[in-house]
């Protein structure tokens, strides 16, 4: 059992945008311009008409679509902070753009800042881009006021 | 080729189910194998077809020369851990109804009790499959992934944890007339459920399976040759599989619809197949590693309506009077988790009238795989 996160594989030639983007602190989406639909895992080609796709950043901002509380057993890595929250970020741009990520005050701070009563699906949020290890970044999504 | 009705179970045997168990798995499957054989009164010689999951560990070779089978001339092993059951029972058929085989076999043995042996406690340190997208957050096992969409499907539909406790609780009254179940003995009331500790908010501890050593075999023959069998047949009316397009196994909320998912898929080619609808069906074996599953199969096979399933099982849907009596022994929630391999075998018991609890003229039953991956599903119907 890994005691360290587990980290994504950033070395895959199809996704090689995306990662490059987090590294540069922006967030990229595959969007194929023949069919309008935008894809999130990345594809090696559009999933709903096969034609290549076009990597755009997306604004990073969206609604909490669902999210749950961590409780233990959970990895070694994540034992410290548990319970913490893990949402499904919807982005702005499309209902299908959907991210997991953990969900911080609009301050920031630790994944376990908030708790479940804090947070309800619907609200509105913004990504940021934090490391998970060395050289790889990923999304959280922080509360935006109001 | 017709498939419909061609073929038909025979014979169901399992280990006893529980922690700890002495015997490897390989002998667990010889030992289930062996009692279906007995049930079905077919010599061991005679098999010719095997089936099971990827995630089985015993191997083809050694079931078949340890229970001194015979040469076999298919064997067939299907991907998705909990999706895979109704594939693997349906893969076979297929080879007998087609005339490649004979008599078939297919099993499920496995030791989970062990906590070490679970496989999101196994994720490795640079996650190259598609987990990569979630579990570096947290969202680390299934029962993880299965809460976020519990908790949508709350948002959408009305909060439902009363739902979710009355399935637990259901199939535990029904472990607790089954013997072989190993809460047998043990009661939940609704104190107890909403006691539990959480585990992935909305879903506690009895929202979730039993990790059970034990094993579930199978036999499967032509309809012509199984009037001869000990048993009464269990014909196999219909089958699919379903991977709905855009599928991510266990994580599949990328799709515009995440409440319409492979299940759909196969529901819908099920019941193209078939002489009876949904509300035709006697009694189902629906899977189960998570109660909110139940929730989503019984919308998606037809059962319910969209966003009706917590007020189905709210009015006692799926006890023994009720709609759709539902996993009848217990299921993965309360008898024993063999990978919905012991919701193929319940099924087919109800059918003969031989289930713990009998539902009285039980003529049709749904057994459904994995809501969450590729999954499948077969409808059962009672011999004539």
């Amino acid at each position: 059992m890994s005691a360290s996160v587990p980290l994504p594989a950033t070395d895959v030639a199809h996704e090689a945008p995306f990662w490059e983007g987090l590294r540069e602190g922006e967030l990229r989406m595959q969007h194929c311009s023949a069919c309008g639909r935008w894809q999130f895992p990345p594809l090696l080609g559009c999933g709903g008409c096969g034609r290549p796709v076009a990597w755009l950043r997306v604004s990073g901002r969206g609604t909490i679509w669902s999210l749950t509380e961590i409780h233990p057993p959970v990895l070694p890595a994540f034992a410290p902070l548990a319970p913490y929250l893990v949402a499904l970020a919807e982005l702005d741009e499309s209902p299908v753009l959907r991210m997991v990520g953990n969900v911080l005050p609009a301050q920031g701070g630790a994944i376990n800042t908030l708790r479940l009563s804090d947070v309800s699906i619907g609200m509105k949020v913004t990504a940021a881009i934090e490391p998970l290890g060395e050289g790889v970044f990923w999304p959280r999504w922080r509360l935006v006021p109001g | 080729m017709a498939f419909k009705d061609s073929t038909a179970i025979v014979g169901v045997g399992q280990t006893r189910f529980g922690k700890g168990l002495a015997e490897s798995e390989l002998e667990l499957a010889c030992q289930a194998i062996g009692a279906a054989l007995a049930d079905a009164g077919i010599d061991p010689a005679e098999v010719d077809a095997l089936g099971s999951y990827t995630m089985e560990e015993t191997p083809e070779f050694e079931v078949a020369r340890n229970l001194a089978l015979g040469d076999i001339h298919f064997f067939s092993r299907v991907n998705y851990g909990g999706g895979a059951g109704p594939g693997a029972v349906g893969q076979v058929a297929l080879a007998i109804a087609a005339g490649i085989a004979k008599v078939g076999v297919v099993w499920r043995s496995r030791k989970r009790a062990d906590p070490s042996s679970r496989v999101w406690a196994n994720t490795p340190p640079v996650i190259r499959d598609h987990w990569k997208w979630s579990r570096p957050s947290g969202l680390l096992r299934p029962v993880d992934e299965v809460a976020l969409l519990a908790r949508r499907y709350f948002h959408d539909h009305g909060e439902g944890r009363d739902a979710l406790a009355e399935i637990a609780q259901q199939q535990r009254r029904y472990a607790n007339a089954n013997p072989a179940a190993t809460m047998r003995d043990r009661t939940m009331t609704r104190d107890d459920y909403f006691a539990a500790r959480m585990v992935a908010d909305p879903l506690c501890l009895f929202d979730n399976c039993l990790e059970t050593d034990g094993a579930v075999a199978l036999v499967l023959t032509a309809a012509d040759r199984s009037r001869d069998c000990r048993r009464r047949p269990v014909l196999i009316h219909a089958f699919s599989q379903g991977l709905a397009r855009g599928h991510q196994s266990m994580t599949d909320y990328h799709r515009a619809d995440p409440f319409d998912g492979s299940s759909g898929v196969t529901a819908r080619n099920l019941w193209r197949q078939a002489d009876f609808g949904p509300a035709d069906l006697s009694v189902a074996q629906i899977y189960d590693a998570f109660s909110p599953l139940v929730l989503f199969s019984l919308e998606a096979y037809g059962i319910c309506g969209r966003g009706e399933s917590a007020d189905f099982v709210r009015s006692g849907g799926l006890s023994p009077s009720g709609k759709l009596p539902t996993n009848t022994s217990g299921g993965g929630l309360s008898e024993a988790y063999i990978h919905g391999m012991n919701l193929l075998s319940e099924g087919v018991r109800q059918l003969r009238g031989d289930g713990a609890t009998p539902i009285a003229g039980a003529r049709t039953c749904l057994v459904t795989g994995c809501d969450s991956t590729p999954t499948g599903a077969l409808l059962l119907r009672a011999a004539a």
